[in-house]
């Protein structure tokens, strides 16, 4: 599951402030290790970015962020890789046996 | 645990952009460690190299993840020139590591293993591993020079995340659902007894295997990913040394060799002449440099 969302019943929780009865928390999930050995980035704002889960996510002293509001010129990256909706991974990804990609082991 | 708030409620300071302005940017959740090792072709590819090639440690890490860091056509030459020396400079540990994997798999085939040969080989391995990093380190500053930031630090992303998938794959116990022993049973239809035999031995087994220390590593990663992002970097100066190499394919090939010393005898003559062709593949293979 690539998002949770939780759904929070906040009255009663804080006493004496003005907040909506209900609220929603919506957590992404960084990419997996997997992905990101395993994918090219795309290079934005000078520095290595990630399409994921149709997000985009960059490294910043260890944690993982991502643009909630997708940067115009990252959608216009899309179409590169792949912009297809949620979980592509893009066409530069290898496999470590077989196909064409380089470093793959080959007997 | 971090997360994006609704509109406007992030406590992420945020991302720097060209002339000083800002980006609605949130923090990830981070995923846990070793998930999307099986998520589809690519990444159980990834695992099963995890699990069989451990010669080159970080080196190797670095030479896989050279191709997928998004280098220009100018920089292409002196991209080739620096992934085919790093090749070159793990091919004794990758050979030694070879005769291992040769032996397992004899040993997997006859259902007796060389436990002599298997030691002194890995034993080789070792030695050969140690080796590597004073051997690459002109390589590494040549790599650093080449590379533009953006792109050190995307080989740093890739290197740490090379290394938590192989740390993961080769987790001192094995994972249910996506370990190395649920694979086989998957890629080989080994029963629930079989599996549940071949697990108590391995248990057992590499109990008595002294564990990888992953804070060595960390540290590495740690004083690498710091250095490679500077301006100025020399390989030579890394606090870690070649011992990391040593220690990363020596626990690796343990536990896979407990491992397959463990699922051998449940198995059936059928699945072990599959299985040790299945060994020889990876002792077989190569680097494929273009």
């Amino acid at each position: 599951m690539k998002s949770i969302i939780l759904v929070a019943v906040l009255a009663g929780v804080s006493v004496g402030t003005v907040q909506s009865a209900d609220a929603q928390v919506v957590v992404e999930v960084a990419p997996p290790d997997a992905y990101i050995a395993s994918v090219t980035p795309e290079y934005y704002e000078n520095r290595p970015v990630y399409f994921y889960n149709n997000y985009w996510y960059y490294r910043d002293h260890g944690r993982w962020l991502y643009y909630r509001h997708e940067p115009g010129y990252l959608h216009g990256r899309r179409a590169y890789w792949g912009g297809r909706g949620g979980g592509y991974h893009g066409p530069a990804r290898h496999g470590y046996y077989g196909g064409g990609a380089r470093y793959h082991y080959r007997r | 645990m971090s997360a994006a708030l609704g509109c406007g409620g992030s406590n992420t300071p945020p991302a720097n952009e060209p002339g000083g302005g800002s980006a609605d940017v949130a923090e990830a959740q981070p995923a846990q460690p070793g998930s999307g090792l099986n998520e589809d072709e690519s990444t159980s590819d990834l695992a099963a190299h995890a699990r069989h090639h451990h010669h080159g440690g970080f080196a190797m890490f670095i030479a896989m993840s050279m191709d997928q860091i998004n280098t220009t056509p100018e920089q292409k030459g002196a991209i080739e020139k620096i992934r085919t020396d790093l090749w070159a400079k793990m091919e004794p540990a990758h050979d030694a590591e070879k005769i291992v994997l040769l032996a397992v798999a004899d040993g997997v085939a006859s259902g007796q293993f060389d436990q002599g040969k298997i030691d002194a080989a890995i034993s080789d391995v070792s030695t050969k591993s140690a080796g590597i990093h004073d051997a690459i380190t002109d390589s590494l500053n040549q790599l650093h020079e080449t590379l533009t930031p953006p792109q050190r630090q995307a080989l740093v992303d890739k290197v740490e995340a090379q290394f938590s998938v192989w740390h993961s794959a080769n987790a001192p116990e094995e994972d249910k659902e996506h370990g190395h022993l649920a694979k086989l049973a998957k890629e080989y239809g080994l029963t629930q007894d079989q599996v549940d035999k071949a697990r108590a031995a391995y248990e057992q087994a590499i109990g008595s295997v002294p564990h990888f220390d992953r804070a060595e590593a960390d540290a590495h990663i740690k004083s690498f990913g710091e250095a490679f992002t500077s301006d100025h970097f020399d390989a030579k100066a890394l606090p870690t040394k070649g011992e990391l190499n040593a220690h990363m394919a020596v626990w690796g090939i343990n536990r896979m060799v407990k491992l397959y010393e463990a699922v051998t005898p449940v198995l059936t003559p059928d699945q072990r002449t599959k299985l040790a062709d299945n060994i020889r593949h990876h002792a077989n293979s190569q680097p494929n440099e273009g």
